[in-house]
């Protein structure tokens, strides 16, 4: 009886695999495969209200900045970079209240990945300008060498011209064009939602275009925040991958190199009281790391607070007034540096 | 060496055309024929890293010394000699980790498919040394022990079923091995792109907490689900691969999800190891004939646990499926109905995953706890729907775990057909695997979870 029990293993071919059945030719096979793909990228690329939103605002933010330049000629220009926080938070008539030079902000989507939000932050700087990363410590915890398919649509949909002629235009650009395709398939994720969204009649993207509110910054005009969110768990580890780190110095080369000031400062997050002290700690060890690349334009909360009023759908997005007051601290102390010949 | 990457797929394009253009140049030599594939193996395997390939060819190297060595050479000299890299790549931090209490934070990354080269080429000694075989030509062997198809995460072959295969390998592409090939490599793209990359979605997306046992047992069964779908997707890419070059591999899973018992489904999943583990490992024990034989299985599955990973939790991991098999062993005789011997095994199988998934055994353990703790369960559906990160998820889980009861209904036909996963190689099923790989799948680029092993 023991014997046979044990876990044993039939002859090494199944003997069910007959390989007699009838099959396609190979060339119709990869032809279907060719067509299934075009057809997956185009109802990603067409019907993705995500990255049709986030076209426009990037759109608008880089014409808003070469107007900006055009306008105020050679004077030193401010650009803030960095995901939904920038977005939503830093209001670029404060910076310029408090500095006296013009700023853009041109904050993205954390799901675009650092490199392509660190690219167009520093894509409109020149020679003398001040880019102000404002990154979500999330996306700088891993390594996004990856395509972000919401990037690629992005830049897709701008024609490729290249929002991004910043820090790492090159490599961007270098990666073969079928990774950029193969990152456009649109997924079940993406596929159920819209249906469930067309068949329920709402809104097919949680922000709108009249979102956008008065210099560029996001707000939430059109539909009810969600304040019941999970954002309140404590985040450690960022600023521990190696190529991140490899990245950033790539970032503050390209800074030195074109003459252009690059500043970090961290997002305001809100965070559990009980872990708000743990999580500033946690926050000043990441700034070391990132001092060793990057001047730090630092505030008294470290990017991290216990006021969840602050905030509207997520941890990170910052409703209006709250929001123009985390931008003068940042503008402030952005001046403070400056006179310290920082 | 990653199927699911589009670099793979145009490095093996490009590879095969360029060496079929120097084949064609030097006059179609009869030696290019099996060293073609040596040149392509290689180059694929170097897309990784050279450590890796000088890893691999250590391995090898050793592997082919041993054919010239008498038993006490090879068991005590060459085979730990072959042994040593895996022993220092993969279980350096787990020794030290016992010793010194402590693991040492930035250990040395796993070379890609070491466990499985390196098993296939000690059963390759081995085998020779048992049967006495004469010693294969450098180049057949070479062959056997990196045909890139298999090299990095199995099957693990044995002499007598793929070296024979190697000794006739062409490097042309037929039409109708290509034919044969390719149903494979769309179930298994399939099975990996829109199954198990959306149960790792899913399982990313759950609370990063669990404080309801009902997330538990979710974290579970879409863990449970992708590995499989994970493995099953990457063997059969491999085992197309390998048609559409006329090499035959041996299919590694059997439906493993329908097994009734924990030995069935020992049977059906990763059957190469399991043979590998049962020759080399229990059968030298003394097997079933000794009466400590309790003792034999116990051991082999404790071994298969650090076989999968150098850490307590692959330890409790082999264990469990250690004493499952033994217990369903003892009581073989008192059958339960069909569906509930089914539903039991699953069961068993699915908590088992538990220490599979979590590093830390003393969080699967909690978890485990939590799962047996009556107050942790909030089945309203407020509580339920809470542990998914929003509708999005909800609808996304809801689609793949449709998806999946088609799949396993899929395979249950097919097995009951006498062919398995025949179903899924019907041409006019297979257009519609077509359609899912590139409507259904994520876009983000992913790993196989066997290449960590």
């Amino acid at each position: 009886m023991r014997l046979t029990t044990f876990p044993a293993v039939k002859g090494s071919i199944s003997a069910s695999d007959k390989g007699s059945r009838r099959r396609w030719p190979w060339y119709f096979t990869a032809g279907v495969a060719l067509l299934m793909w075009i057809l997956a990228s185009l109802v990603s690329f067409k019907w993705d209200p995500e990255a049709g939103f986030w076209k426009e605002v990037i759109e608008r933010k880089i014409t808003a900045a070469d107007g900006l330049r055009e306008l105020e000629g050679d004077k030193p220009m401010i650009f803030v970079g960095g995901g939904s926080s920038c977005s939503f938070s830093i209001h670029p008539d404060l910076l310029t209240e408090e500095t006296g030079l013009p700023a853009v902000n041109l904050g993205g989507s954390a799901g675009m990945g650092y490199r392509y939000l660190i690219d167009l932050a520093t894509s409109r700087a020149r020679k003398g300008d001040i880019v102000i990363l404002h990154l979500e410590p999330e996306i700088l915890q891993v390594d996004e060498h990856s395509l972000q398919p919401l990037a690629v649509k992005v830049d897709l949909s701008r024609g490729l011209t290249g929002a991004t002629r910043g820090a790492f235009a090159g490599e961007l650009y270098q990666r073969p064009v079928l990774d950029r395709l193969a990152a456009l398939r649109p997924g079940a994720k993406f596929l159920g939602t819209l249906a469930a969204k067309v068949v329920r009649g709402g809104p097919l993207y949680r922000y709108r275009l009249e979102d956008i509110q008065e210099n560029g910054v996001l707000g939430m005009v059109t539909t009810e925040p969600n304040a019941d969110r999970e954002g309140f768990q404590s985040m450690k580890g960022w600023l521990e991958d190696e190529k991140v780190k490899a990245d950033l110095k790539r970032v503050a080369e390209f800074g030195e190199k074109q003459g252009i000031r690059i500043f970090y400062t961290l997002p305001w997050e809100v965070f559990r009281p009980e872990i708000l002290v743990a999580q500033r700690l946690e926050h000043a060890r990441a700034l070391e790391v990132m001092e060793g690349f990057l001047p730090i334009i630092r505030d008294a909360t470290m990017g991290a607070t216990a006021e969840n009023d602050w905030f509207l759908d997520t941890g990170y997005h910052m409703r209006r007034e709250p929001g123009r007051e985390r931008t003068r601290v940042l503008g402030q102390a952005l001046k403070r540096m400056l006179e310290e010949g920082l | 060496m990653n199927f699911v990457s589009m670099t793979f797929w145009l490095a093996l394009v490009g590879g095969f055309a360029v060496l079929s253009l120097i084949r064609i140049l030097l006059g179609k030599p009869a030696w290019f024929e099996r060293t073609g594939f040596i040149v392509l193996s290689l180059f694929l395997l170097g897309m990784e890293s050279v450590e890796t390939v000088l890893i691999f060819s250590w391995v090898a190297g050793m592997g082919y010394l041993g054919l010239f060595c008498r038993r006490k050479m090879i068991l005590g000299i060459v085979t730990p000699l072959m042994l040593a890299p895996l022993a220092y790549y993969k279980y350096s931090g787990f020794l030290t980790e016992i010793f010194s209490g402590e693991r040492p934070m930035a250990h040395v990354l796993i070379p890609m498919g070491i466990s499985f080269y390196t098993f296939q080429v000690i059963s390759f000694v081995i085998d020779s040394f048992r049967q006495e075989e004469s010693r294969p030509p450098l180049v057949d062997y070479l062959n056997f022990a990196s045909f890139f198809p298999q090299i990095v995460a199995g099957p693990i072959e044995r002499r007598c079923d793929l070296l024979p295969q190697v000794k006739s390998l062409r490097f042309v592409l037929r039409r109708e091995a290509l034919e044969e090939g390719l149903p494979w490599i769309v179930l298994g793209l399939f099975l990996k792109l829109v199954l198990a990359e959306n149960f790792a979605l899913l399982d990313s997306e759950l609370r990063s907490v669990a404080v309801n046992a009902v997330q538990v047992w979710l974290e579970a069964g879409f863990f449970a689900f992708r590995i499989y779908f994970d493995f099953a997707g990457y063997s059969f890419i491999a085992l197309g691969l390998a048609r559409c070059f006329g090499i035959r591999l041996t299919l590694n899973f059997e439906s493993p999800y329908l097994a009734r018992n924990l030995q069935d489904f020992w049977r059906q999943w990763h059957v190469t190891l399991s043979r590998w583990f049962r020759d080399y490992v229990y059968f030298p024990l003394g097997g079933s004939r000794v009466k400590f034989w309790a003792v034999n299985l116990i051991v082999v599955f404790l071994v298969s646990g650090l076989w999968h990973g150098a850490g307590w939790n692959f330890l409790i991991w082999g264990g469990l499926h250690g004493g499952g098999v033994w217990a369903c062993m003892m009581t073989g005789k008192h059958r339960l109905p069909g569906l509930v011997s089914w539903g039991v095994t699953m069961l068993f199988v699915t908590l088992a995953w538990i220490f599979f998934m979590e590093s830390d055994w003393k969080v699967a353990w909690e978890k485990v706890q939590m799962l047996a703790s009556p107050s942790k369960y909030q089945l309203s559906p407020a509580a339920v729907l809470g542990i998914f990160d929003g509708p999005k998820t909800v609808i996304l889980a809801l689609m793949i775990l449709a998806l999946t009861g088609c799949v396993m209904i899929g395979e249950w036909y097919s097995k009951r057909s006498g062919e398995l996963y025949g179903l899924f190689r019907n041409r006019w099923l297979q257009l519609a695997l077509i359609a899912g790989i590139f409507f259904l799948a994520p876009a983000s680029e992913s790993r196989f979870i066997y290449f960590n092993f």
